[in-house]
């Protein structure tokens, strides 16, 4: 197309159709400008964008962070170039056009954009990071449960002070994981009717058409999980239709609300309709034909219209003006109730009572012997009682957990929505993220706590990730963490699953040994803003282990007895760091073997002391160090020179027997040691290297 | 067919059976068999074909006991039709070394398919079974030989109900109609924490037919044997649709607690248990006690499993010879033998060949092996064209009325279910007929974590495709880049991780993981090209580990695996022109199988007196086994361009020289001994 046959004539069409164009257009250009990325959907996604932004969501582009505005998740967050080319023409400081550009682009010599392949939730505007198929959806119904929750608590007649709406965005990808599944039951169940969940229909996934690999009847589907259906035929064009929608949703109580809207995924390109359009690049001659029907330049790119920049740059006013009207009706709220106006004051900061002073102060002797996993209740308990903030569940082993609630706590319609305990039924995945999205509604405004069997966070792994990578503070009681977790068998017994957790950046897990442990061990995670915790904790007693220390829980590894003459260290964490303890007494007694003792219930913390610190607690000096755990002992080798665990799964069997099957009883841990130090004789363990033994 | 009181003998020494073998090793979950005793006992004698003299025979009916916890119930059935599992087993349930476990594991036990008991796991395994028997009967069955036709029968509970695995998996089998699959959900409205009503409202049926699924309720599930051979009986006529039973049953019947959680998972406290003894008509005072005429009932029905197996075998014979290909190559399968000299096939590779992307290596064994091991089911979890899982003539599993594929289809479109497919995987490697494949993100394997334990737990071989395995992804940033996905996966026992270097070495990976019968392979995969290595062979690829650069006097020993080789090689190079020194290079692609070796072998490779220093663009855990000093990323990764984010974390020569020349210094004047010297063999 010659340039000069440019059309630049004002256009007649209306501010609707021409405000989709503008979208588009941003979008092809954002998607082009790098060679490609995931544009497809986000053409074929346009006309909701602008229902949403324009008419729809409450928020304000000058205060991504306002408060009380409606939240978007991308839950299909490959599409992210919807969700910034959205923030910048509705006016967000952070979203200049050269952060747009910096999508796709090479992040050479220091340079950085916000426009990250998937929306990232460090920045602003962006409500929880996606990109995981089906974590978004999850993490909405956490946003919306938050929600519901604070509007119970601090609502008063006349005075709505919380009533966010949550808006998700989700294509047929995250609708087939199970994580999306589990939370949509979730959803319907607790009757989340503040929470619309939007499918963008446009009958194609990564590999083709949807109808290679799913049949299913959504609409039947959302139907029988307890959410009411609404169908938006036109999805492409008819802005006015998914207003109504969208509107009507807000009418429709008692459930949340799934639209189905059905879109052309790449609309009005060369691959329009087809999974080409998925990922890459767009057509030139399609991308001009847009433009000029927009009354854009198709040679320019990065060139919104006035008229189009208008249509939504208004939107900053109007938030604002929002922001303002909530600002006052907080100030009258505060006049009417000066007490609820301080607690929700105090929530809105994020700011929690003072746990650090009650954690120093409980007295540890009432929990002597208690298995871990009840001591960690009962301090639980306290701090619920303690922290308004504390909210969250286990998924249906509660009792085996000892995660201790009253039923008039139950969140839920049927008792109220004040209630801080959820119920999560058997969807330990969908748990995790919901969980990470109540942590994402503010920062601090809830600590969210999640419970099942250390063995079934295999499940939610992607979902406890995807808090880490977050930062999200979402703290994680992992019961059941030994072999005597009560001749469930190897299907239930963990022998690996630490690896992956220790492995995992910026996720504290923590194995206390005894109760003195587990406060120290609540110490940290209450006090973490940034990162969440693992407090992993036995079903089997504890002895009573002279010198614990819930302080020192913070450095990671502490000596627990100290002997400078002594011929080794062993050291160990949660239930079997007692095992260590009478294999040290066996070993002092009877073989005349001096034992060191060192409790490590973390690694992660106990990585981020000093290098002196870490060298007084694991010594360079030649002598053999020896860990005791029973878990796949790799994860040792960098602090021990040798290591008593496990290779193989576990057994079903009787506790007692199971850690003599496997030599991880103080009789198996001394002959163990014993042979290790045959094989020194006295040679360097150092120069030896880590070995299991 | 009307119903007898020795009927409801049998299903009354079910549930005393559960009851007495849960007392006596005080714990399990009496309360889920106490409750389906009556329809495990209308399948099993009504419906079920099996020979317990041969738990093997290939057309056998499939049992999955997804509600793994209530496996009582399944031992006793097992034991009562005579499967090899004594009353002494029944007696020592849950004891160390019995074949009786708290939850059914496959590997142990005679008449068990699958290991279940993590819930929803059983669910999709037995979508994997139906769809094994769907795709054995598209290859085998010619007119007059339907070798394939069994059934997979299924019980699930609100549990299994509420995982997402069960509802992907759900989904998929309803897309897939399968007819031979039927579910029985065990509506008993009791979970572990009580009533389900806390925590599970929806309609479940209606979420069912939705998935395209036949359904139907039984509504007295403690009594109604006819209505619940009238439903089985509906289902199997059923037979374009996988079909599923809602049975209202009480939880723990017969029991003073029956109804409640309080039946779930403990034993009945004595009286209680003497009470339904009672209430049976059973010697409150006796234990462990079988009428001699339900052994009978029971064996009679065994008897005629056991002449069906026979019938199977002759019309297997007459297939033989009519059939000649396809007869030889079914027995070679059920005799779990691969094809002579298929490995022929696998690509060879010399230093002067292009660099490809492993991915794409991976492609090509597949191109290359397909034909010669018809076995072999690939597929992926929507990423076929990234995860290059698909061979150019490959046809697609479906319903052959989609128009879209036929059952013999070898390509599964799995959907974006990673979790199903892994636990689906493990249903059609259990089948006996089929070596499964499937693809998705390395990452993304973490969402099918749970199912991939259970391959290693169970011993099935499956190969997990896991591509774009780190940073080296590149753009879609850190929700897509592993960190930590190699140092979990490395600690699950019998569970190989391949992370090939180049083309030699993932034609090795293939080999390794075809011939490992009993173990699981995650295979981590580049998106970004690696050249051709000088001294890679398969064979020595398939030692697990082995030198790639091998340098006279070298002071420091680079060990890497995967994308990380040829930048260590490199350095090797760059640490000679820049710095006068020499280095040594080990590749190390698997690290179960290098630790196979003889370790006169494996010190030849890490040899004592030269500092290690490991190389790996993720997490450093799990190294210190085979080296001094470890080069990682133990922190989230980045967004950008892979040669960037290569850079910005200095996987680069320059980055990998530095570390090297730190190693060497630190180690100087220090007599080091190699990482594998060991005083002992690990216990296997």
């Amino acid at each position: 197309m010659g340039s000069s046959e440019v059309c630049l004539k004002p256009v007649n069409m209306s501010d609707d159709d021409h405000a989709v164009l503008t979208l588009r257009n941003l979008i092809f250009d954002i998607c082009n400008q790098n060679g490609g990325g995931h544009g497809g959907s986000a053409i074929g996604m346009a006309a909701i964008g602008v229902a949403l932004w324009k008419y729809v969501m409450r928020y304000n582009p000058s205060n991504p962070d306002w408060f009380n505005r409606d939240r978007f998740v991308l839950s299909n967050g490959h599409c992210a170039m919807f969700l910034y080319a959205l923030n910048y023409l509705t006016g967000y400081d952070a979203w200049t056009m050269d952060e747009l550009k910096g999508y796709g682009s090479a992040k050479e010599n220091g340079y950085t954009t916000l426009a990250h392949g998937h929306p990232e939730i460090e920045c602003p505007g962006i409500e929880v990071t996606t990109g995981p198929l089906g974590q978004g959806i999850a993490n909405a119904v956490g946003l919306a449960i938050a929600s519901k929750n604070l509007a119970a608590l601090f609502n008063q007649p006349g005075h709505e002070l919380v009533n966010s709406r949550i808006y998700c965005m989700t294509g047929d990808g995250c609708l087939m994981e199970g994580v999306a599944l589990e939370a949509i039951a979730l959803a319907g169940h607790l009757q989340l009717d503040n929470l619309v969940l939007i499918y963008d229909n446009n009958g194609v996934t990564c590999d083709g058409p949807l109808a290679w690999i799913n049949s299913e009847d959504v609409n039947g589907k959302m139907r029988a999980s307890g959410w009411h259906v609404l169908d938006v035929l036109d999805g492409c064009y008819d802005v006015e239709a998914i207003i109504s929608s969208l509107n009507h949703a807000k009418c429709l109580k008692g459930k949340p609300t799934f639209i189905n809207i059905r879109t052309v995924i790449g609309l009005g390109t060369s691959t329009a309709g087809t999974a080409k359009a998925h990922h890459g690049a767009f057509d030139a001659e399609s991308v001009a034909r847009s433009k000029i029907a927009a009354g854009q330049n198709p040679s320019t790119t990065h060139n919104p219209s006035e008229r189009g920049l208008r249509f939504f740059r208004e939107r900053k006013n109007h938030g604002e003006a929002l922001e303002k009207d909530w600002e006052d009706l907080l100030m009258r709220y505060a006049c009417e109730y000066p007490e609820k106006a301080s607690d929700f004051a105090f929530r809105l900061r994020g700011a929690k009572p003072d746990l650090k002073t009650l954690l120093e102060h409980l007295d540890s002797e009432q929990f002597r012997g208690m298995p871990t996993r009840e001591s960690n209740g009962l301090i639980l308990e306290k701090l619920w009682d303690f922290s308004p903030s504390l909210c969250g569940g286990g998924a249906d082993l509660v009792n085996s957990n000892k995660f201790v609630y009253s039923d008039s706590d139950v969140f839920h319609p049927s008792v109220s929505y004040k209630g801080r305990y959820i119920r999560h039924g058997i969807r330990e995945h969908a748990m995790a993220s919901v969980s990470n999205g109540i942590a994402a509604f503010h920062p601090g405004t809830f600590l969210p706590v999640t419970a099942t069997f250390f063995m079934f966070y295999i499940y939610a792994a992607p979902g406890v990730r995807m808090g880490a990578l977050s930062h999200l503070p979402v703290i994680h009681i992992a019961t059941h963490d030994s072999f005597a977790e009560g001749q469930n068998g190897p299907t239930h017994q963990p022998v690996e699953l630490d690896s992956l957790y220790r492995a995992m950046p910026n996720l504290t897990y923590i194995r206390p040994s005894d109760a003195e442990e587990v406060i120290g061990a609540w110490m940290w995670a209450t006090a973490s803003t940034n990162s969440p915790t693992m407090i992993s904790v036995a079903r089997d007693h504890v002895d009573n282990i002279p010198g614990t220390s819930r302080s020192r829980v913070a450095k990671g590894a502490y000596v627990l007895q100290n002997d400078t003459e002594a011929d080794v260290t062993l050291v160990s964490c949660g239930s079997s760091l007692q095992h260590a303890v009478r294999a040290a007494k066996q070993l002092r007694e009877q073989h005349s073997i001096g034992c060191r003792i060192v409790s490590c219930p973390s690694f992660d913390l106990f990585d981020q002391q000093r290098g002196e610190y870490r060298e007084s607690v694991f010594p360079l000096d030649g002598k053999p160090i020896i860990s005791v755990e029973e878990y796949v002992a790799t994860t040792w080798a960098r602090y021990v020179t040798a290591s008593v665990g496990m290779s193989s799964y576990g057994y079903s069997a009787s506790n007692p027997s199971n850690y003599e099957r496997f030599r991880l009883d103080s009789e198996g841990i001394t002959s163990r040691v014993k042979e290790y130090l045959a094989f020194l004789d006295g040679r360097n363990a150092r120069h030896m290297g880590w070995r299991s033994i | 067919m009307g119903y007898t009181d020795l009927d409801q003998l049998a299903i009354n020494t079910i549930r005393v059976l559960a009851v007495d073998a849960t007392s006596k090793a005080n714990s399990g979950h009496p309360g889920a068999p106490m409750g389906m005793a009556p329809v495990a006992h209308v399948l099993f004698n009504k419906f079920m074909n099996f020979n317990p003299k041969n738990p093997d025979w290939a057309n056998r009916d499939r049992f999955v006991l997804s509600n793994g916890h209530g496996c009582m119930l399944q031992y006793a059935l097992l034991h009562l039709f005579g499967y090899q599992l004594s009353m002494d087993d029944l007696k020592n349930f849950r004891q160390l070394d019995s074949p009786t476990p708290g939850h059914p594991e496959a590997h142990d036990t005679p008449g068990i398919e699958v290991t279940t008991g993590p819930l929803g796991q059983g669910f999709a395994n037995a979508v994997g079974l139906a769809m094994a028997q769907a795709h054995s009967g598209g290859v085998y069955n010619k007119p007059g030989f339907e070798l394939f036709n069994n059934y997979t029968y299924m019980f699930f509970g609100d549990g299994c109900a509420m995982e997402g695995i069960a509802s992907e998996a759900a989904s998929m089998a309803g897309h897939l109609k399968l007819g031979n699959l039927i579910a029985i959900y065990d509506d008993n409205h009791i979970s572990i924490d009580g009533d389900t009503k806390c925590a599970f409202t929806e309609d479940v049926m209606k979420r069912f037919e939705s998935y395209g699924w036949h359904t139907e309720w039984v509504k007295d599930g403690d009594n109604d044997l006819a209505g619940i051979e009238a439903a089985i009986r509906k289902c199997q006529q059923v037979t374009d649709k996988p079909s599923v039973i809602k049975l209202t049953t009480t939880i723990g019947f017969g029991s003073k607690l029956a109804g409640t959680g309080g039946v779930h998972g403990n034993p009945l406290k004595a009286d209680d248990a003497q009470g339904v003894k009672k209430l049976f008509g059973f010697n409150p005072e006796e234990s462990f006690a079988v009428p001699q005429q339900v052994y009978d009932m029971y064996h009679k029905h065994a008897a005629e499993g056991a002449a069906k197996e026979q019938e199977w075998n002759q019309l297997f014979e007459k297939y033989q010879s009519e059939h000649k290909t396809e007869g030889a190559d079914l027995a070679r399968r059920l005799a779990g033998k691969l094809p002579e000299g298929w490995e022929k096939k696998l690509p060879v590779y010399k230093p002067t060949d292009a660099a490809v992307a492993s991915r794409k290596l991976s492609e090509a064994c597949l191109e290359a092996i397909h034909d010669v091991l018809p076995e072999l089911v690939s597929g992926s979890a929507d990423l076929t064209g990234s995860n290059n899982t698909r061979w150019k003539n490959a046809v697609d599993f479906q319903p052959p009325d989609l128009g879209i594929g036929e059952w013999a289809g070898r390509y599964i479109r799995y959907g974006v279910r990673e979790h199903a497919m892994a636990a689906v995987m493990n249903g059609l490697a259990a089948y006996g007929t089929i070596i499964p494949a499937g693809g998705t993100f390395l990452n993304f394997v973490s969402y099918a974590a749970g199912a991939l334990r259970l391959s290693a737990l169970s011993r099935v071989r499956v190969i997990h495709i896991a591509t774009h395995d780190s940073i080296g992804l590149g753009e879609d940033g850190p929700t897509h880049q592993p960190i930590e996905t190699l140092a979990h996966f490395r600690a699950l026992p019998n569970c190989m991780v391949w992370r090939p270097a180049d083309g030699n070495e993932t034609s090795a990976a293939y080999y390794s993981a075809i011939t490992s019968k009993h173990t699981p392979t995650v295979m981590a995969l580049t998106r970004q090209n690696l050249p051709q290595l000088e001294l890679s062979t398969i064979e020595s690829a398939l030692k697990g580990g082995y030198v790639a650069v091998d340098t006279p006097n070298a002071a420091v020993t680079i060990v890497s695996t995967g994308s990380e080789v040829s930048i260590a090689i490199e350095a090797a190079t760059y640490l000679q022109e820049k710095h006068g020194v020499a280095a040594r290079v080990v590749s190390i692609p698997c690290f179960e199988v290098f630790d196979a070796q003889t370790k006169e072998y494996r010190l030849q490779v890490l040899p004592d007196g030269i500092p290690v220093l490991s190389v790996e663009a993720c997490c450093t855990m799990g190294w210190e086994r085979y080296s001094h000093e470890q080069f990682g990323l133990n922190r989230f990764g980045a967004s950008g361009p892979y040669k960037e984010v290569y850079a910005k974390f200095e996987f680069t020569p320059e980055g990998i020289s530095k570390r090297a020349l730190a190693t060497i210094d630190f180690y100087k004047g220090v007599p080091v001994r190699s990482p594998i010297n060991r005083a002992f063999q690990q216990i296997l």
